[in-house]
């Protein structure tokens, strides 16, 4: 069963209008792979369909498994969940979608999440060094519009993660676009793996970065989705295969290679 | 089911276990919802819309949130016939459900040609008839907003297949009574309504409509009473069974469309946030006729009192 109810664990403001979630969740999500993500009901308040959010975690604590979010307060559903406290309950389905590639042994990457994208960044991280990658031979990306948008950073550099900040208004680290360091890096790093989520004008800017570039670059995608599991073909982007037109960011996605889509 | 209890109805030709189906295009080709729901406890399973051919479907945004609802502008994606034959359906054969095509055609004859293709294949066991589509030939019309073109449809998809046919109205006019009558006419040997209400909605400060196709089909709790009050009136006028749907969440949802003279329910938009929602509406149905003392959830069809 992929439907469950989870009690909240903790529900903390780490920056303005963005929050930390700890739930309880069942066994399964210790299996969880990064890039994957969940679709949240409140029972009280909200609205009637679900929200996707990408698993942000998975730690373990007492014996129990803990899948942590990181979401960000845009609208009706994220206000309610911003105002649960520690021991209510949420509806949760998942782990649903595909996953990022993970590098091989030996293989140098950049991780790139802009705003909320860092989201899905961490599990990812987190798993590339439990299948023994070494930190220092990946960078982390994170942007953001001011330094309350620059997000997890003291969770990557717990785990021996190399950062580098961006903002546009240079409140924290370089000021400018997140695409600009990694340019910057891409000769001398060589990374055979580029990982990228975050607002739109981001993955065009990582997608045209990467064109040309023989490392394999993944971008996690957000659009609108109703099921999360494949049944209500609302949640398409386009691909740049003819042959079939749409993928599913729910069950191809949320994860794709940026050359088999038009970002 | 329950020893004392009998929960299985008739709905022209076919006997379901139970009256809850899943309604098309919200539960995928059923497997999907494997993992989620006890397929075998429902009564019927209606597929994903299929036509002739693969369809790609409509551009994104296909979906908007409404209040209390959702417009979808899907553009009918689906794997076409065929493949649905060939890839989707046999995984389907194991369960003890009753498996229900939904077939939709630019023309009559794209309706006749999936019944025929469709005709003899083991595992299906009913056809729905989406006539809620534009008619190409009528300049765009939906077949299922006149009479005489609906009629049609169900005569040429009559000829073709000795399955029991289910004709899906639209809820997009005047009379739906009128439509009804028609397609009775014509043999459809049930009737299912509603499907979704033509809608609309506008990002005010880009001023533009939400759904890319500009327009969508509205479903869920926001359309449940227009539902009802359909089906009310179907069933008085026709001699087939109604299958009642708009709106569904609860079991109670389901009773109400049973008294106001459906024979059987599908679970729609349901489905996308509880997944299980069909599962419990089965479960949920029949502790209401042990709570109030009744032994047939026949005597619940149509049993509102005026
Ligand atoms: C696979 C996936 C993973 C996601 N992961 C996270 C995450 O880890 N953390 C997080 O904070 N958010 C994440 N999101 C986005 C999150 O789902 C939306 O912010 C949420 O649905 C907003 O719900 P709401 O009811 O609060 O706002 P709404 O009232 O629904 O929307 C508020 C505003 O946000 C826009 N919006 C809503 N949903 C989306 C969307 N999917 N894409 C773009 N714009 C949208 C609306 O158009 C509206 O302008 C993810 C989305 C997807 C598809
Ligand atoms: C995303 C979506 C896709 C649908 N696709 C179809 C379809 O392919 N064929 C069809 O006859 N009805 C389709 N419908 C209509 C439903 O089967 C149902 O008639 C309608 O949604 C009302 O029920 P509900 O309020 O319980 O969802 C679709 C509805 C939704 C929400
Ligand atoms: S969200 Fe329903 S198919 Fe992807």
């Amino acid at each position: 069963m992929k439907l469950s109810d989870c009690t909240l664990l903790w529900n903390r403001e780490v920056s303005p209008g963005y929050y930390h979630m700890g739930l309880e969740a069942p066994e399964r999500y210790n299996d969880a792979m990064p890039g994957q993500f969940v679709m949240l009901k409140a029972e009280r308040g909200g609205t009637l369909l679900r929200r996707p959010f990408s698993i942000h975690d998975v730690t373990q604590r007492d014996g129990k498994t803990i899948v942590v979010l990181l979401y960000k307060v845009v609208g009706a559903n994220t206000r309610v969940y911003g105002g649960m406290k520690e021991g209510e309950v949420l509806s949760m389905l998942g782990p649903l979608g595909n996953r990022f590639t993970e590098p091989e042994a030996g293989e140098s990457t950049f991780l790139a999440g802009g705003g909320i994208g860092i989201a899905p960044m961490l599990l990812l991280a987190r798993r590339m060094v439990a299948g023994g990658a070494k930190p220092a031979d990946h960078t982390v990306f994170i942007g953001g519009r001011t330094q309350d948008d620059v997000l997890a950073e003291g969770a990557f550099r717990a785990l021996g993660f190399p950062v580098v900040v961006t903002t546009d208004d240079g409140s924290a680290g370089e000021k400018g676009r997140i695409t600009e360091p990694m340019a910057r890096l891409l000769e001398e790093k060589s990374p055979s793996k580029v990982y990228a989520c975050g607002p739109h004008p981001m993955l065009v800017g990582v997608a045209r970065l990467m064109e040309g570039h023989s490392a394999l670059c993944e971008l996690s995608l957000e659009t609108i989705m109703a099921c999360g599991m494949g049944a209500c073909m609302g949640c398409v982007v386009e691909s740049s295969d003819t042959d079939q037109p749409y993928r599913h960011v729910c069950i191809d996605g949320p994860v794709f290679d940026a050359r088999t889509i038009t970002v | 089911m329950s020893e004392t209890i009998k929960t299985s109805v008739d709905i022209g030709g076919v006997c379901l276990a139970n009256p809850v189906m899943t309604a098309s295009g919200t539960f995928g080709y059923g497997m999907e919802f494997d993992e989620v729901l006890n397929l075998n406890r429902l009564g019927g399973v209606v597929m994903k819309g299929l036509s002739l051919f693969p369809s790609k479907g409509n551009p994104p945004p296909r979906i908007v949130e409404t209040s209390c609802g959702m417009l979808n502008a899907i553009g009918l994606e689906n794997v076409g016939i065929q493949r649905f034959i060939k890839e989707k359906l046999p995984a389907m054969k194991p369960f003890d459900t009753k498996v229900f095509i939904n077939i939709y055609g630019k023309t009559v004859e794209e309706y006749a040609a999936i019944a025929e293709t469709a005709e003899g294949v083991e595992g299906i066991h009913g056809i729905e008839i989406n006539i809620s589509c534009p008619n190409v030939s009528a300049g765009g019309l939906a077949f299922g907003v006149d009479p005489v073109a609906a009629a049609t449809v169900v005569r040429a998809v009559k000829a073709k297949t000795s399955l029991p046919v289910m004709v899906k109205l639209s809820p997009n006019v005047t009379d739906i009574v009128e439509i009804a009558r028609s397609v009775e006419g014509e043999g459809a040997d049930s009737v299912s309504l509603i499907n979704t209400l033509t809608g609309m909605g506008i990002d005010i400060h880009t001023r533009k409509p939400l759904l890319a196709n500009v327009v969508g089909g509205l479903s869920g709790p926001a359309v449940k009473p227009v539902a009802i009050r359909m089906v009310y009136q179907v069933a008085k006028a026709v001699n087939i069974p109604v299958i009642g749907m708009g709106g569904i969440m609860t079991p109670e949802d389901a009773v109400e469309f049973m008294m106001a003279g459906a024979s059987a329910v599908q679970v729609g938009t349901a489905n996308f946030v509880y997944p299980d929602a069909a599962e419990k509406v089965v479960d949920g149905i029949e502790a209401f006729l042990k709570e109030k003392g009744m032994t047939d959830v026949n005597d619940l069809i149509g049993s509102v009192e005026v």
